[in-house]
């Protein structure tokens, strides 16, 4: 990526970015930039920091006493540095279960009232750099000349893969981009389903796009009578 | 004697008793032959709810702006109002994702209030079980671009089931009543049976499903709502219409 910092802002400012575990519209158990858990051992995968000490459980105080973690609220804005203990896989394993259990379709913020764990920001970051590492590698095989591609469409291509998993619904575009046709890109990026905003926001990246980097010839293009790269 | 006459009694009493309460239970409206009937997951007692279960909290409260001016959604009845007002809610993708959800149950909710018990049904025995891929529309596969969209319909207007147009398509009934869950590569999709009844005014019989997408690589998630009827009971249930979900 060449704007590596604007991918991770770019990608937090649209999916959003939670230090607790919530439930997303189709049940899943999410946290961080869109992290999908599917499990409570794929949990594991994340460290958690518990909101309170963890509780000293005396003999006789234990089966009358609930943990003291249950009424904390942790923030949805995720904190920088570690202030509790950290989670072990029991509790994180159990917060997972906790949250599957909540009906789906709230905000994202309205699950924190049930969270005693959070993640901190620099372990988000690090799994969000992963995944769009992981999306590169995708879209380096898609593109032979990735790495030619202006800053603002790299941005674009990511910001849809990472969103839908996959460019294969959008052949033509992917057509396109092989050509380095930005105009037309914009004109064929329009995503069903997410906000304007967010489409808005990949079409004036091919736009941009297409005011630094020129067209490549197609294949035949002499056959046609008003190809781009002839302009 | 006396306990015979007693029983003659108590038998009618019972089973109408039985009758009334399978009937509310099930959820559905008058005696006719092919009463209106709607889905227990949209929180209905009878339709004469619809109106208060509109002024229902969502449990969330969704701000946004109207011509540029604030505006705040709570309810399906703000929402409905505002949504024809232009509102668009603020606060990035999870906040918008998360009203196109409720919006949809809106949307089914207002439209049951339109629906009229159909004097002819061709839906048969049409459940959502795993077989149902070979009757459901192509038109309500994951689809996220235009090209998909027009793919879709075009194998519907040829006359192809989900399954035909799909074929790695594999369904199986959800955790929930009345749902299938759909897998295919990259995708998951729940088919969600809202009502039955005439929505159109033809007499026939029409299914109101609700369809809810994730992208399993990637963060989508997406809601349609669409109404499906078809003219003899064993052909593929067309889409009658796609509602439009600002």
């Amino acid at each position: 990526m060449k704007d590596t910092a604007g991918a991770i802002q770019m990608l937090e400012t649209f999916e959003g970015n939670y230090s607790h575990m919530y439930v997303d519209t189709k049940g899943y158990v999410t946290v961080g930039v869109g992290f999908m858990i599917p499990s409570a051992v794929a949990g594991l995968a994340y460290t958690f920091y518990l909101a309170n000490p963890r509780a000293t459980h005396l003999p006789h105080s234990k089966a009358t006493h609930p943990h003291p973690a249950a009424h904390v609220r942790v923030p949805s804005t995720p904190p920088t540095n570690p202030s509790g203990d950290k989670a072990n896989a029991d509790e994180v394993k159990a917060e997972w279960t906790k949250m599957h259990g909540k009906p789906s379709g709230h905000l994202a913020g309205w699950y924190a009232q049930f969270a005693t764990m959070y993640m901190i920001q620099s372990d988000i970051d690090r799994i969000l750099q992963g995944k769009i590492n992981g999306f590169e590698a995708q879209l380096t095989s898609l593109f032979a000349a990735w790495d030619d591609f202006p800053a603002a469409a790299q941005l674009a291509l990511l910001d849809m893969i990472y969103n839908l998993g996959s460019l294969g619904g959008f052949p033509k575009l992917c057509e396109s981009a092989r050509y380095h046709e930005w105009a037309k890109c914009a004109a064929e990026c329009h995503r069903l389903g997410p906000s304007d905003d967010r489409n808005n926001a990949t079409r004036d990246r091919f736009l941009a796009a297409a005011q630094e980097q020129q067209p490549l010839p197609r294949p035949g293009a002499h056959h046609h009578h008003h190809h781009p790269a002839q302009n | 004697m006396a306990i015979n006459r007693l029983r003659c009694f108590l038998t009618p009493l019972i089973m109408g008793v039985v009758v009334l309460v399978v009937g509310l239970m099930a959820g559905h409206a008058a005696s006719d032959q092919h009463a209106v009937r709607w889905s227990s997951s949209l929180g209905l007692k009878s339709l004469s709810d619809i109106d208060a279960r509109l002024h229902r909290p969502f449990g969330d409260v969704f701000e946004g702006k109207i011509n540029g001016k604030p505006a705040t959604v709570s309810n399906c009845a703000d929402y409905l109002e505002d949504s024809r007002e232009g509102f668009t809610a603020t606060g990035g993708d999870q906040a918008a994702i998360v009203l196109h959800s409720d919006a949809i149950t809106c949307v089914a909710l207002e439209a049951l209030k339109t629906a009229r018990p159909a004097t002819t049904s061709y839906l048969g025995d049409f459940h959502l079980n795993s077989s149902a891929l070979a009757s459901l529309s192509p038109q309500l596969a994951p689809a996220v671009s235009d090209e998909q969209i027009t793919d879709a319909r075009q194998a519907a207007e040829e006359g192809k089931s989900w399954q035909q147009f799909i074929p790695t398509a594999r369904a199986k009934p959800a955790r929930q009543a009345g749902a299938l869950d759909v897998f295919q590569p990259n995708w998951e999709t729940t088919i969600t049976e809202y009502g039955r009844g005439d929505f159109t005014g033809d007499g026939v019989e029409d299914l109101l499903v609700r369809a809810d997408y994730a992208a399993i690589k990637g963060t989508y998630r997406n809601s349609r709502l669409f109404l499906l009827s078809r003219k003899s009971e064993t052909g593929v249930l067309k889409v009658v219409k796609e509602y439009s979900i600002r």
